[in-house]
């Protein structure tokens, strides 16, 4: 289940092919802050990548660029051949990058069910007479999409409950969740498995690599087992700039990343 | 009443959760809206004056209603209001006066006006969160309020007069529909009350429908709903525009009724009296802001020539915010909900308070 | 024609100086509080009202420059301790409403109390009559108004800038638990900012309670100029504050000469423009990302 190919041929780390979002000399800047500087990534298409490196290294930022909710200062963002920097969020969840969020990010005092269903209910739903004028229950195919969706991460049994009523980690699959409504082509999930007991961690995990089976994931991550474990390639930032871009061997061996780490004193 | 039946049949709640009005709550509005209607002729009966203190009751509770859209629901806080209820108020009148009484002209073109109001000022604000979307709603609808008290359009055209300036417009006639008058009182309330119970089964409709869940997830987490793929933006200038052209028909159910036109109607105290109706009678219920919107208008009649009306509920709102923010519509709910946890939840607030002050 | 200008001027930057007055009050308790004193304005016509009765109960202006606004600093506490501190966890929409509703409650005291008729606060003997400047005689009262409240905001403006207590102020705008755990009590520092700003209303009705009337309306009417003071201004921004007002004040001056109605067109105009383009204001910060 781990393997350290992308699936295909094998490519050799400069072959553009096969990378389903890349980016060409992405510069993020607040004011006289520079968050992300320079970083030209490639995600591969299908499989598993992990975002590594120490606090503040521009990880969630990086995230940020790819959603929307930052447009780049400089430089160029692809997904699937098309440019997106500049484009409004909801678009680029309509392109098929979605993302899930570190802290819990959901609708509070609707039904974990209701969670799932409005976030697939943007597939469907337009400013149309039938948008505004029928019950939003007669619509099948969001119910349908969304009791599919919680049946995957394992929510099903809670369907009905409200969203602030679900334990933690029970909390972190409806994240998942709702990102999966969406059906996105590409899953960023940021810290998936922060604060969970090694039981639910492997939980995540498994569901990880059950979603990485059908789309492409990249993956912000703190725990190094794991990092090492599932992904297919690693591309480590520090302080802005991306320092280096390989499989898991390639990257553990490299000496300016255990520099980097020691310095900045990340997580182990 | 074919809107009214189908709301009454059976909906799938019990899957989605979280719909306005479930159905027992449905039965019981209907047999309000039932009591209502006969309420009218029994009041009517006792003193005429009673109907016409129903028919304002009514438009101020569609007015409330309106504003339960923006704000309760779609958490939308707007102190401007009153510009698409005076909006719709003029624009009856100066139809009624100067083109034609026949109500399915002038009604919808209330609406119209509402609607367009509000798609320009929602247009310009939406970017703005929270107070600032507060604060901008408030100062357009002042803005609104200067044009009309100055009577701008008449100095722009060149005309005598246009909003009658502060005087405003007089001796407004009543609607006509189909050959039939509605200068009687008692005719007016029933088209009124048919109007609201309308409008109310409308827009609960709406509340339910794809858009307005939508809706409700901008309340419940605005930056959310646009990572999973809505273009809220757009999303809030409908449901304000939507909101706006109930307000415009408020007024132009009161404006014809009173048989006149002030630029009172526009003035920001309306705007927030209105919001003091919202929420005493219960954020996001849709239909407990109308019960508020009724009381109030209601006790300030009753009570108007004691002075102290306006201290009464000043208190009472204060009250409200502080102890039980979701209104008489959330009392309700928590009593049946939990009738014996009544007591102690009071209990609770009120230790809450006295540790919250203390610190 | 240099005569009305050189009035105008006058009268400009002293009711620029009287909002900012109150509009400081408002832009620091929204600042640091996070809280939009809708009742800012119903705080102003109270010190009116107390002034005007201690004026006539003692006989004395100076009386009740000193204790009316005092007394409408009894009622800030009143207020920001029993209603506003219990609230500061929620939605901040909900301060709005609670001072709204405060705003209506003390409306409605106000005529309760006094009734509906205009008092008159009597101006001191010694600030009668006019005083030649020049090209204009200009009433020595208002001159007075015009120094007193220039001297206050001088002096405030110091006193944030350069105290102790204006430092502990700024920080405890921007990180209330660093200050909590610097063992300072945020609370009682909360409570001293909504007090100092109804203090600074309550002088202000005073001062205009014996140039102008005192009477009902005034609350409700000072308040959305206020308002679009510290918008213009920057929410939270003194020095916005003041210079906003100091605008509003020459430019409803100046306007009063040449074209009245334009003058609130404009007013609400700007407050607008301000909120999309730049809701923090001409001295706001400007947003990070």
């Amino acid at each position: 289940m781990s393997g350290n190919t992308i699936g295909g041929p094998e490519t050799d780390g400069d072959a553009p092919s096969g990378a389903i979002l890349s980016t060409e000399g992405l510069t993020k800047q607040f004011g006289p802050l520079t968050a992300i500087d320079d970083v030209s990534i490639e995600i591969p298409d299908g499989g598993i990548t992990a975002i590594i490196g120490p606090n503040g290294a521009g990880k969630t930022t990086l995230f940020n660029t790819f959603t929307g909710k930052h447009a780049p200062t400089e430089g160029r963002i692809e997904f699937d051949g098309q440019r997106i920097g500049g484009v409004e969020p909801y678009e680029i969840v309509r392109r098929g990058i979605v993302r899930s969020f570190q802290i819990t990010n959901f609708f509070s005092s609707l039904t974990a069910l209701e969670n799932v269903r409005l976030a697939a209910q943007a597939r469907y739903t337009g400013f149309g007479p039938a948008d505004f004028l029928t019950h939003h229950a007669s619509h099948e195919e969001p119910i349908a999409d969304a009791e599919r969706v919680l049946e995957r991460v394992g929510l099903d049994g809670v369907a009905t409950e409200t969203a602030s009523s679900l334990a933690y980690g029970q909390r972190r699959h409806l994240e998942v969740a709702i990102a999966l409504a969406s059906e996105p082509r590409l899953l960023l999930m940021d810290e998936p498995t922060a604060g969970m007991s090694p039981e639910e961690t492997n939980e995540t995990v498994e569901l990880i690599e059950d979603i990485a089976s059908d789309t492409t994931v990249v993956i912000i991550e703190h725990d190094m087992d794991i990092v090492m474990d599932i992904s297919d390639q690693i591309a480590v930032l520090n302080e802005g700039k991306l320092l280096t871009q390989g499989t898991p061997s390639e990257v553990q061996s490299d000496e300016r990343v255990q520099e980097a780490y020691l310095r900045g004193g990340g997580h182990e | 009443m074919m809107p009214v039946f189908e709301l009454l049949r059976d909906d799938d709640e019990a899957r989605t959760g979280n719909q306005i009005l479930s159905r027992p709550g449905r039965i019981l509005l209907a047999v309000g809206i039932l009591g209502l209607a006969a309420a009218g002729p029994i009041a009517g009966s006792i003193q005429p004056f009673w109907v016409n203190l129903l028919v304002r009751m009514l438009a101020f509770a569609l007015l409330a209603l309106s504003l339960d859209f923006v704000f309760g629901y779609a958490g939308l806080l707007s102190f401007g209001h009153a510009a698409m209820y005076g909006a719709g108020g003029y624009t009856a009148a100066l139809l009624v006066g100067q083109v034609t009484p026949n109500a399915l002209v002038v009604l919808p073109a209330s609406v119209l006006v509402g609607v367009v109001v509000a798609a320009l000022i929602g247009w310009l604000s939406v970017r703005a969160r929270g107070i600032y979307f507060a604060m901008l709603t408030l100062a357009f609808a002042q803005l609104l309020y200067v044009v009309v008290f100055t009577d701008l359009p008449a100095t722009i055209a060149g005309a005598e007069t246009v909003t009658g300036g502060d005087n405003g417009l007089y001796g407004i006639g009543s609607y006509e529909l189909a050959g039939v008058g509605f200068g009687d009182p008692l005719a007016y309330y029933f088209l009124t009350l048919a109007l609201v119970a309308l409008s109310l089964a409308g827009l609960i409709r709406l509340a339910n429908s794809p858009f307005g869940r939508v809706i409700q997830g901008v309340r419940e987490n605005e930056d959310r709903i646009e990572f999973i793929g809505y273009n809220v933006q757009r999303y809030k200038v409908i449901a304000f525009a939507i909101s706006g052209g109930f307000a415009g028909l408020a007024g132009g159910l009161y404006v014809p009724f009173q048989s006149v036109a002030n630029p009172g109607l526009l003035h920001w105290t309306v705007s927030g009296e209105l919001v003091v109706m919202v929420l005493l009678g219960g954020m996001g219920t849709l239909w407990g802001p109308m019960v508020g919107a009724g009381l109030v208008v209601f006790l300030e009649d009753r009570l108007g020539g004691v002075a102290s009306w306006e201290v009464i509920l000043g208190t009472l709102f204060v009250l409200v915010v502080i102890f039980a923010p979701r209104g008489i519509a959330g009392a309700l709910i928590s009593l049946r909900d939990d009738p014996s946890g009544a007591v102690d939840s009071v209990k609770e607030a009120l230790k809450n308070y006295v540790r919250e002050v203390r610190d | 024609m240099i005569e009305s200008i050189v009035r105008a001027t006058l009268l400009g930057v002293q009711s620029g100086m009287i909002l900012a007055l109150i509009a400081a009050g408002l832009t620091l308790i929204f600042g640091m509080l996070d809280v939009i004193n809708f009742a800012h304005g119903a705080l102003y016509m109270l010190g009116a009202y107390f002034g005007s009765v201690i004026a006539a109960e003692l006989g004395s202006f100076w009386l009740a420059l000193l204790i009316a606004p005092l007394l409408v600093g009894v009622v800030g506490i009143a207020i920001e301790v029993f209603s506003l501190r219990p609230l500061y966890g929620r939605n901040p929409l909900y301060h709005i409403l609670l001072t709204f509703g405060f705003a209506i409650m003390i409306q409605g005291a106000v005529v309760q109390i006094w009734g509906g008729q205009a008092r008159q606060i009597a101006q001191p003997a010694l600030l009668t009559g006019t005083l030649s400047l020049g090209v204009v005689d200009y009433p020595v009262y208002r001159l007075f108004v015009l120094a007193i409240s220039t001297a206050l905001i001088g002096g405030v403006w110091l006193a944030i800038d350069r105290s102790n207590l204006g430092i502990i102020m700024r920080a405890s705008a921007h990180d209330t638990e660093m200050v909590d755990a610097l063992g300072i009590d945020v609370s009682k520092v909360f409570t001293g900012v909504f007090v100092f700003g109804a203090v600074l209303a309550g002088l202000a009705g005073v001062l205009l309670g014996a140039s102008r009337s005192v009477n009902p309306g005034m609350g409700m009417g000072i308040i959305i100029e206020a308002f679009v003071i510290v918008v213009i201004g920057g929410l939270g921004s003194f020095r916005g504050a003041v210079f906003a007002a100091l605008l509003i004040g020459l430019v409803t001056s100046y306007g009063a000469l040449i074209a009245p109605t334009l003058t609130d067109l404009a007013l609400f105009g700007l407050m607008a423009i301000v909120l999309m383009v730049k809701p923090n204001g001409l001295f706001g910060a400007t947003e990070a990302a």
